[in-house]
């Protein structure tokens, strides 16, 4: 901040930690984002409560890297080679006492971005079409939200009458799924999103292995969520809000019945904010510094104290927040238009995180000591499980009339999920839940995981966390006598079932046994209640942004600029001395060559003595000699 | 054409410049600054002859409409730069090119 204030840095370079010069040299605390995360779509008005209080806020160690306008690029570099060059050439040419008085080692950075001012602007000028060759100046951040139903919903009940969730009837078990910081591609967060998610996936998982064969009276359903885009206003659950109030979760059931039934084979019941009976969420779970965790709760009732006294007799150590607010959660979304939802939000922190690295790019496996090849035992994968089964427990306590047994969380997919996750994309459960023509069978695979930010198209990200969570919370579909053929021809059957349905989702997954060393060779038909929906906000849907307010901080307006590429260059510097004798001598060139033309042409009958080559010259007074 | 030449008279002459002058209404300033520059010569520096006083007129009349729709285009393009920004969307939608990554 004090840097760019002297108005003298025209760019910073970071160098990476991974490997070369500046390997391991974590700073003892970073975070890119503010010490009161989402503080402008808080359920809160008063500046004490967004931050929890503004002596201690919720992430202390906040820089406000995010959302300040820096009006120079900030790279980073992760490669050794590259950063050694930087370091030896600025160490051979810019210092010491044979020194220039001029930067000698210079590096142009370019990273033209194309938005200006704010979303309004440059969406609305991406929107005026004026030529057959269009300028797009920015996009809106977009992604997909994922969400579960423990028991499918099929919209038509056994005797023929059409299914209606009754209300307050489905437990809701929500997480974020978005990690951000300010370097593109870079977006790994270990504590924040990646414990939630793994938990989250985790639990149903133990929920379905338990296998609820019925409810008790006041309960229908359990539903999980992962939402998108939450570090940036809570894009997802602004827009699963909104849906739900549009009736059109899960899906648009009037424009079904009007076209003439396109979904014959099988519809879900409308879902809205009426039918949640309260709402679990998970933040952040890593036990990096302590096992001790913490719930925060909101409309308490007795269904949540249920909840709680249950969580508390398992053995996961959880205490009750000193709090009295609510941290930044996607439950403030929920609240905003529906105050009265209990909700129930479980993280490793009581007043102030205890992830000293949220939103940054130092939010790794390393620094919260996790290791895939450490397997099962370690800490922080029997840390997860604990959270996991005490949720799975408590949840089918408090839902479930009859089951085949309690639930219990698998550490060994907690490991697998990890691994892919936070540690490379070059992992087991990636080839066991891959389709056999998508990722991992085609394509490089390198060794980075994948970048867990929004974006502005769906990502790699959800769609294998997607097919994750099919995996883990779907029945096999059997196959019949046939053979179905090959690869393809299976793969096209099972996608088949889709056809004019909307109560299950086939996917056709390679599965743990039917892939080795060179590929895939067969796959799986698996049939899920794993759906995703569009997790683009509100403001940006054709019948609202015309009309939307910007100012009115409604929804998130969050875009990202279009960019020509971004590159890099080092090289050596000649002195101004030398650049300025070159542009003078090109300048007065420039300026001799007007009159020294003029000159030449006006005089050229002298100066080129040839007669029968004079042709047409100005002011030539000597008549062609004709031929007789 | 070249008005040096023999063939061309004088009544074509003034006839070619009082078209011209009532081309140059239909929004073409250009067609008045033309008219001006090629008809200076014919108009004040040769010697008299019929109609000349004609071409005169025109000239001047054509060298005036010029100047003031020249006026007129650069106190609308320094007005349009200067407020371009402050106007928001009006400004945009009167663009045909918006600068990128400029405000």
């Amino acid at each position: 901040e004090k840097l760019k204030n002297t108005g003298n840095v025209n760019g910073v370079i970071l160098p990476g930690i991974k490997e070369g010069k500046w390997k391991d040299k974590i700073p003892r605390a970073q975070s890119d984002d503010i010490p009161c995360p989402n503080q402008d779509s808080s359920l809160y008005s008063d500046l004490e409560s967004r931050c929890g209080s503004t002596q201690r806020p919720w992430n202390p160690d906040g820089e406000n890297l995010l959302w300040k306008n820096w009006d120079f690029p900030i790279f980073l570099i992760n490669d050794g080679n590259t950063t050694a060059k930087l370091y030896d050439c600025y160490a051979e040419h810019n210092t010491g006492p044979e020194a220039t008085t001029w930067p000698l080692c210079s590096v142009e950075l370019k990273s033209p971005m194309y938005a200006a001012k704010d979303s309004e602007t440059c969406y609305r000028r991406s929107n005026i079409i004026v030529s057959i060759e269009p300028q797009d100046y920015c996009e809106p951040l977009s992604d997909y939200n994922l969400y579960y139903f423990q028991t499918p919903r099929n919209g038509t009940q056994p005797d023929g009458r059409s299914f209606v969730q009754k209300e307050k009837s489905v437990a809701v078990v929500l997480a974020r799924m978005d990690a951000l910081n300010i370097f593109d591609k870079e977006e790994v967060g270990f504590d924040s999103p990646t414990t939630g998610i793994v938990t989250l996936i985790a639990t149903a998982q133990a929920i379905k292995k338990a296998l609820i064969r019925s409810y008790k009276p006041d309960y229908e359903n359990i539903m999980f969520m992962l939402v998108h885009g939450e570090s940036l206003d809570y894009i997802g659950s602004n827009r699963i809000v909104y849906d739900m109030m549009q009736e059109d979760f899960p899906m648009k059931l009037s424009k079904d019945l009007q076209s003439n039934g396109i979904l014959k084979n099988g519809t879900q019941a409308l879902f809205n904010l009426t039918n949640i009976k309260y709402i679990v969420e998970l933040g952040q779970l890593a036990n990096t510094q302590s096992s001790e965790m913490y719930y925060h709760a909101h409309n308490t009732n007795e269904d949540i104290i249920g909840i709680i006294n249950r969580l508390s007799a398992s053995p996961l150590d959880i205490k009750k927040s000193t709090r009295t607010v609510l941290p930044p959660s996607s439950s403030h979304t929920f609240l905003k238009k529906m105050p009265d939802i209990p909700i129930l939000f479980i993280s490793n922190f009581d007043q102030q995180y205890s992830n000293v690295y949220f939103h940054s790019i130092y939010d790794n496996a390393l620094v919260h000591n996790y290791k895939y090849s450490a397997g099962e035992n370690q800490r922080i994968v029997q840390h997860l499980t604990q959270i996991a089964t005490a949720l799975a427990d408590a949840l089918v306590f408090a839902a479930a009339a009859d089951t085949q047994s309690t639930p219990k969380a698998d550490p060994g997919i907690i490991n697998s999920m990890l691994e892919c996750f936070a540690e490379t994309r070059n992992c087991s459960l990636y080839r066991d839940v891959g389709r056999p023509r998508n990722f991992p069978y085609v394509g490089i695979v390198s060794d980075e995981p994948f970048a867990q930010y929004i974006s502005v198209h769906s990502s790699f990200h959800t769609t294998m966390t997607k097919q994750i969570f099919q995996y883990f919370t779907a029945d096999v579909v059997e196959q019949e006598e046939e053979e179905c053929g090959d690869v393809d021809s299976c793969q096209k059957q099972c996608l088949m079932r889709n056809k004019d349905q909307m109560v299950y989702r086939y996917q056709f997954m390679v599965g743990p046994d039917c892939h080795n060393q060179t590929g895939a060779f067969c796959g799986v038909c698996y049939k899920s209640t794993v759906f995703e929906k569009l997790a683009r906000s509100p403001a940006f849907e054709p019948d609202v942004w015309k009309t939307y307010d910007f100012t009115s901080n409604e929804y998130p307006t969050w875009t990202e600029s279009y960019w020509k590429s971004i590159s890099g260059r080092m090289f050596l510097q000649p002195s101004p001395a030398i650049q300025h004798t070159t542009l003078a001598i090109g300048l007065t060139l420039t300026l001799l060559s007007l009159p020294l033309t003029y000159f030449l042409q006006k005089k050229s009958s002298i100066i080129f003595e040839d007669g029968a080559s004079v042709t047409g010259a100005a002011g030539s007074n000597t008549p062609a000699p004709v031929a007789l | 054409m070249d008005l040096q030449s023999r063939k061309v008279t004088n009544e074509m002459k003034v006839d070619l410049c009082s078209k011209y002058f009532m081309i140059g209404f239909a929004f073409l300033p250009f067609v008045w600054l033309v008219n001006a520059v090629w008809f200076f010569k014919e108009g004040f520096v040769k010697e008299e002859f019929e109609g000349q006083q004609k071409i005169k007129k025109y000239v001047i009349l054509s060298g005036i409409g010029s100047l003031i729709w020249t006026i007129g285009f650069i106190s609308w393009i320094v007005i349009f730069d200067q407020n371009r920004v402050a106007w928001g969307a009006t400004a945009d939608y009167m663009s045909f090119n918006i600068a990128v990554g400029k405000p």
